[in-house]
């Protein structure tokens, strides 16, 4: 391959999308929702052979991130820096096309309001991330083309039966078994509650029904119109299963590290990586390695002190790889998967590292 | 359509070139009816497919009529001038078009006419459940219908065009028959006339298309295609043949047998015949090259084509050779001369390098040594040319051959000297998707396999066999 010709028609289209995204960002106030989705969509689908062919023959498997799991990149806190120190490629997941299964709702005036807004939200962080790391961030909608199909739908919702120590075989039978979060509560398999997490502010001390009912009260549409506790609660379950279950797409189908900052979708993908069988866990293994320590040194970095300037510093003198494979090779002494290693362990050795990287 | 016959070929500067393909010459070519007015008249089509012949000329004319009456004027009906004029205007137009036909109808142009190009389109014509995939096969069923310019359905379209044309006064009709053709839309699909009123329309839409002006559609074009092509997939077109079942390895055995007979006579009678020895290997050196074919499969590969040529050409000089030798007594020691006069320059060229010698795939310590057989090395002149300067041509109309010159070698020659038509067959697909403008598909895989060679290699082996036979030939009557 012609890397560096391929690279080139990588960043047209990079660019060709930055100039419809800034057009729909100075059209904003005529063009509907809808219309944006429909333009990205398009946009992502003429171009769809090209990036496929990206994803297959240009990354390099393990050494590309794909940030993902994501409503949207905090981009004030700075989210981006340590994704770009570690690894060598990095994807982001434009998430604008997966709005489209959310479109149906729209005749609702106070969702359709919020979904405008949400949507130009995200339209205004891909510009800045496309503006100021072009070339270096690569947008591409990821999850949406590793669409979940039926088959793939058909597995999440048996991962969230099994959650349960009742036999379900459908919604209908777990909503006709469940009427209150009591009962999904009684109903939930030994050990099981304790996995379940609600979000990321949750306090984790806190009892089960405590968390639930402070998540269900404080989240948006369309969470609030649901009317029972069982549907809201497959609703919020689900909604990370899937979540989980595109990362868990990105380790097996393109063997890249799904890079997760959060508690919650880390929680609920190692759930799904959980219910991998050995061949499935051996060949994800260095995906998950990968995914654990990005997930802790992401966590544990203090992004306001690595600025934009020392970010390019580290970046172009390739210390950071430095740090990012002296972590490896330590944790690689204590045990190959790195689940298996004590997390305080993991925590100090990430720890120790970093120094080098943070002053 | 009638086939061109050859005898309609046009020769340019000693090329062939039909007059489809010098209507076709440039991509962006007006008088193409597929490439050209098809995406410009779209919208129109995929309001005749909707609601079918007799609903969609009633639902046309309503909006072509009104279009005409408007206060602003719209020239034409192409897309690409709706879309160059104002937000107002297009607002207006596109609520014409609304008034008369669900809007759903041309939902599929918004796969191609996104908010960059027109807001006001989208706000018309996006649907409010937003399957890409839908639109993009309605999209590109309309243009499996619509591309053949003849076809009924697309003269429909040109009969709304010229239509909309003489409602704005661009064109008038004065003759009875002209007159007469607005009657078009009532005829039935069978009504013999319609053939006739058919080629008057699409002759008097060409005229229309002379006096319009086109600076609008050159971007919208290009997005069309380019959006059409990226969308939907290569639909590719492969030559199967049917496999060669015969085996020929009791011919190949054949063959060596005879040849080892030769070497057994050669070696026994007439170890220093330069006649017997160069047409043995002649015969040889062809018989080798079958074996390749058959041993390394390449029967259906552009390297036997090449191989074939080489044996073809094997034939021509040992009857040549055969021929003169009566004239040129000898021609043997001569032919000889030329060849390794070839490897004495190229031998020589090397020792003259200095420095760093190249190496390659060519022996050149060993053609020095292959030249130096020959004791009178310093008298083997450097060769360039043809022997006795004769082109295969030549030859084969020398050997009685002139056929298989025709009919083989030039074909295969064409795979020998790389040119045009022999890489096109073999490394290209044929894309037959009409989204796609027949394009040609760089065959990557290699999954273009061509017509074996096998059957016409054995058929010339079987000539060189003949002529070998004759040199070996002995008029002696062997007494007891
Ligand atoms: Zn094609």
């Amino acid at each position: 391959m012609n890397k560096s010709r391929v690279f080139e028609e990588l960043l047209k289209v990079q660019k060709e999308y930055l100039n419809l995204l800034k057009h729909i960002e100075s059209n904003k106030e005529i063009i509907s929702s809808l219309s944006i989705i429909d333009n990205v969509l398009i946009f992502w689908r003429a171009n769809q052979k090209f990036i496929e062919y990206i994803l297959s023959e240009y990354f390099k498997s393990e050494e590309t991130s794909v940030f993902t799991a994501i409503r949207k990149i905090n981009l004030i806190d700075n989210e981006q820096i340590p994704f770009l120190l570690l690894n060598k490629f990095h994807i982001y997941d434009d998430r604008i096309p997966t709005y489209l299964d959310l479109q149906s709702d729209l005749s609702n005036d106070k969702f359709s309001t919020k979904f405008h807004n949400d949507i130009l939200e995200l339209i205004n962080d891909n510009i800045q991330i496309l503006e100021r790391y072009f070339g270096s961030i690569i947008l591409i909608p990821i999850s949406f083309m590793e669409k979940i199909e039926s088959e793939d739908r058909e597995i999440v919702d048996s991962i969230f039966f099994g959650l349960f120590s009742s036999e379900y075989n459908s919604f209908e039978e777990y909503r006709d078994d469940n009427a209150s979060i009591d009962d999904i509560r009684k109903h939930l398999d030994d050990g099981v509650e304790s996995h379940i997490i609600f979000s990321v502010d949750e306090n984790p001390k806190d009892d089960f029904i405590q968390r639930f009912r402070a998540y269900t009260n404080s989240t948006e549409l369309p969470l609030k119109e649901l009317k029972s506790d069982s549907e809201k609660f497959s609703f919020i379950i689900m909604g990370y299963l899937i979540q989980a279950y595109n990362c868990l797409n990105i380790m097996l189908h393109h063997k890249f590290v799904p890079y997760i900052r959060n508690r919650t979708s880390l929680n609920y993908t190692l759930i799904m990586i959980s219910g991998l069988n050995d061949d499935g866990r051996t060949k994800a293994q260095g995906m998950i390695n990968k995914m654990l320590v990005y997930y802790l040194i992401h966590n544990s970095i203090d992004k306001s002190r690595v600025g934009e300037s020392t970010e390019k510093v580290f970046l172009e003198s390739g210390v950071n790889k430095e740090v990012e494979k002296t972590i490896f090779d330590e944790l690689c002494t204590h045990n190959h998967d790195f689940m298996k290693i004590e997390f305080q362990l993991i925590v100090e050795i990430i720890n120790r590292n970093l120094k080098r990287i943070e002053y | 359509m009638k086939n061109s016959t050859l005898s309609e070929h046009k020769i340019i500067k000693g090329v062939f070139k039909t007059k489809i393909s010098e209507l076709l010459g440039s991509k962006i070519d007006f008088q193409n009816w597929a490439y050209e007015r098809m995406p410009e008249y779209s919208w129109l089509g995929l309001i005749m497919s909707r609601y079918g012949r007799d609903e969609g000329f009633k639902r046309t004319y309503q909006i072509v009529s009104e279009l005409s009456k408007a206060d602003y004027k719209v020239k034409s009906l192409r897309l690409s001038d709706f879309l160059a004029l104002s937000s107002e205007v297009q607002k207006s137009i596109f609520e014409i078009i609304s008034k008369h036909i669900c809007p759903d109808a041309l939902s599929p142009l918004t796969t191609i006419i996104d908010s960059l190009l027109s807001n006001d389109f989208c706000i018309a014509f996006l649907p409010g459940n937003v399957n890409l995939e839908v639109r993009i096969d309605r999209m590109s069923d309309l243009i499996r219908i619509m591309g053949d310019g003849s076809s009924e359905f697309a003269t429909d379209i040109r009969f709304i065009v010229i239509y909309y044309h003489a409602l704005t006064n661009k064109i008038k009709f004065t003759d009875i028959m002209s007159e007469k053709m607005f009657d078009y839309p009532n005829l039935k699909p069978n009504n013999p006339i319609m053939v006739l009123y058919g080629s008057m329309i699409r002759s008097l839409e060409l005229t229309v298309l002379n006096g319009e002006n086109k600076e609008n559609s050159f971007d919208y074009l290009e997005l069309f295609w380019e959006r059409m092509f990226r969308m939907t997939n290569c639909e590719l077109m492969q030559l199967r043949f049917e496999e060669n079942v015969i085996d020929y390895s009791v011919q190949l055995a054949a063959i060596k047998s005879e040849l080892n007979s030769y070497k057994i006579i050669i070696d026994q009678s007439y170890p220093f015949d330069e006649k017997k020895i160069v047409s043995l290997g002649i015969a040889l050196f062809s018989y080798k090259r079958v074996c390749e074919i058959v041993e390394c499969h390449l029967e259906t590969t552009i390297a036997g084509r090449s191989v074939l040529r080489g044996i073809i050409d094997s034939l021509f000089m040992l009857k040549y050779l055969v021929l003169k030798e009566g004239e040129v007594p000898d021609i043997w020691r001569k032919y000889q001369l030329h060849g390794i006069g070839k490897y004495k320059l190229i031998s020589e060229k090397y020792i003259e390098i200095q420095g760093d010698k190249p190496k390659t795939h060519v022996p050149y310590e060993y053609l020095d040594i292959l030249v130096n057989e020959f004791r009178d090395k310093e008298f083997v002149d450097m060769e360039t040319g043809f022997f006795d300067n004769l082109g295969p041509r030549k030859l084969a109309e020398l050997v009685d051959e002139k056929d298989l010159y025709n009919f083989f070698y030039d074909y295969d020659s064409s795979y020998e000297h790389a040119l045009w038509g022999a890489i096109r067959e073999s490394s290209f697909l044929k894309c037959t998707n009409p989204s796609h403008l027949f394009h040609y598909v760089p065959d990557i895989d290699n999954q273009q396999k061509l017509q074996s060679v096998l059957p016409d290699a054995f058929l010339v082996m079987d000539k060189i066999i003949i002529a070998l036979r004759s040199v070996f030939e002995t008029r002696e009557a062997v007494q007891k």
